[in-house]
């Protein structure tokens, strides 16, 4: 685990904590949800599944705060060749070696939803604004050619970084007896850090994403109510 | 008004001194050979190579301006010429590739892209501390011109591999641009 998860980890679980807390009286709603990414930052267009969970602890009609916490992972590993030399003379003087990479993301999220529109309809919008805390992997793997004795010539090589994002989006919420069923569609700004890799870039992820939400009453609530 | 002087003197003492450093080495580490530089032609001013297994890298290219002033390479080429023949010397810090020709010309410079040359004691030799070896090196880019203003340009990028009676060198790689340090006047 690097220093910047180390140390910004905590003081976003502290935000949530003292924000959740502060919250006495309202409902809280848990909203597990899978979908699909496409990176729209690097050449190679990553492709990612989505599985995450949302927990919205400001839970007003027009007005959700959430924290959200979502895993990524590769769907279709991207697949290429580049070539590889070797200072040997008794071999030919290159060779190909097969790539594939894939990215993974991990992040943790403080999302703003704002309802558009009339409150009391069965299916309703609304506009998403999140910030939160990211890492995104890009695992890159050769195979297929002779490793002891060739070198790959600009070989691509892992990307690992972490650091703050924003993204904004739309959701939309279809009520049931029990609670609703919603997509969401956010586009996402790359790592706010600095490049550090001459091939790769941190993900920038267009996702859409479904899931159904439940409400849950807090105990506190529930006692004032009594 | 003393103590004005005073810190007016500080000041520009400091302000002389003051020096500023720009790196022009892009350290990029291999996933497959943990501690050494990637192979690369973009022109990132690094070697780098097992010596006896153990990670070895030249040291960053870096410009001071201020009062220091210059840059300091992590690779010289230079031509050097005897009665007999010419040498073509390549000194990464610890290593050094000594080629030896008759004559050497621009053209000949660039010949050795694409090439793969044995290093056998005739045509040159390998340096390792001093200590003289052979091997074989690969250049994958050679490019050799001279500049407008005086002196030559170019970049060489490749492999080698060395073994001398103390040391054997392994996965060799170098990527450099040529400018103020390459020496091939004739």
């Amino acid at each position: 685990m690097n220093d910047k998860v180390k140390i910004l980890t905590p003081c976003f679980l502290l935000l949530v904590t003292l924000l959740y807390n502060g919250q006495t009286t309202a409902q809280t709603a848990v909203e597990p949800y899978a979908g699909y990414s496409v990176d729209l930052y690097n050449r190679e267009h990553f492709s990612q599944i989505n599985t995450g969970i949302q927990l919205a602890f400001i839970n007003k009609p027009v007005y959700k705060m959430l924290v959200s916490l979502q895993g990524s992972f590769p769907l279709f590993p991207h697949a290429g060749t580049d070539a590889a030399f070797t200072a040997d003379p008794g071999l030919s003087l290159s060779s190909f070696a097969k790539r594939k990479s894939g990215a993974h993301a991990l992040s943790m999220a403080l999302s703003h939803r704002f309802r558009m529109g009339d409150r009391n309809k069965k299916n309703s919008f609304s506009a998403v604004l999140s910030f939160g805390l990211a890492e995104h992997r890009i695992r890159v793997r050769y195979y297929g050619y002779d490793k002891k004795n060739y070198t790959v010539l600009n070989p691509h090589i892992d990307y690992k970084e972490t650091g703050v994002f924003f993204s904004a989006g739309v959701h939309y919420d279809r009520k049931f007896n029990d609670g609703r069923l919603f997509a969401q569609l956010t586009a996402g700004t790359p790592l706010l850090v600095k490049w550090n890799n001459y091939y790769y870039r941190s993900l920038a992820p267009l996702s859409l994403n479904i899931g159904y939400g439940f409400d849950i009453e807090k105990k506190n609530a529930r006692a004032s109510k009594k | 008004m003393k103590r004005n002087r005073l810190i007016l003197l500080f000041v520009a003492c400091s302000l002389a001194l003051l020096s500023c450093r720009k790196n022009y080495t892009r350290f990029f580490e291999d996933s497959v050979e943990e501690g050494l530089s990637v192979f690369s032609d973009k022109g990132y001013n690094v070697m780098s190579c097992y010596i006896n297994g153990e990670p070895y890298r030249t040291k960053n290219r870096e410009a001071y301006s201020g009062w220091r002033g210059g840059v300091s390479y992590e690779i010289y080429v230079n031509k050097e010429a005897s009665d007999t023949a010419e040498s073509l010397i390549f000194s990464w810090g610890k290593i050094k590739l000594v080629l030896i020709k008759e004559k050497f010309t621009i053209d000949d410079f660039r010949r050795l892209e694409n090439q793969c040359v044995p290093i056998d004691g005739t045509n040159g030799y390998f340096q390792v501390d001093a200590e003289r070896g052979t091997g074989t090196i690969y250049f994958h880019k050679a490019g050799l011109a001279e500049a407008p203003t005086g002196g030559f340009g170019g970049y060489i990028s490749g492999l080698f591999e060395i073994s001398t009676p103390s040391a054997t060198v392994t996965h060799g790689r170098f990527d450099h641009s040529l400018d103020g340090n390459i020496h091939f006047y004739y």
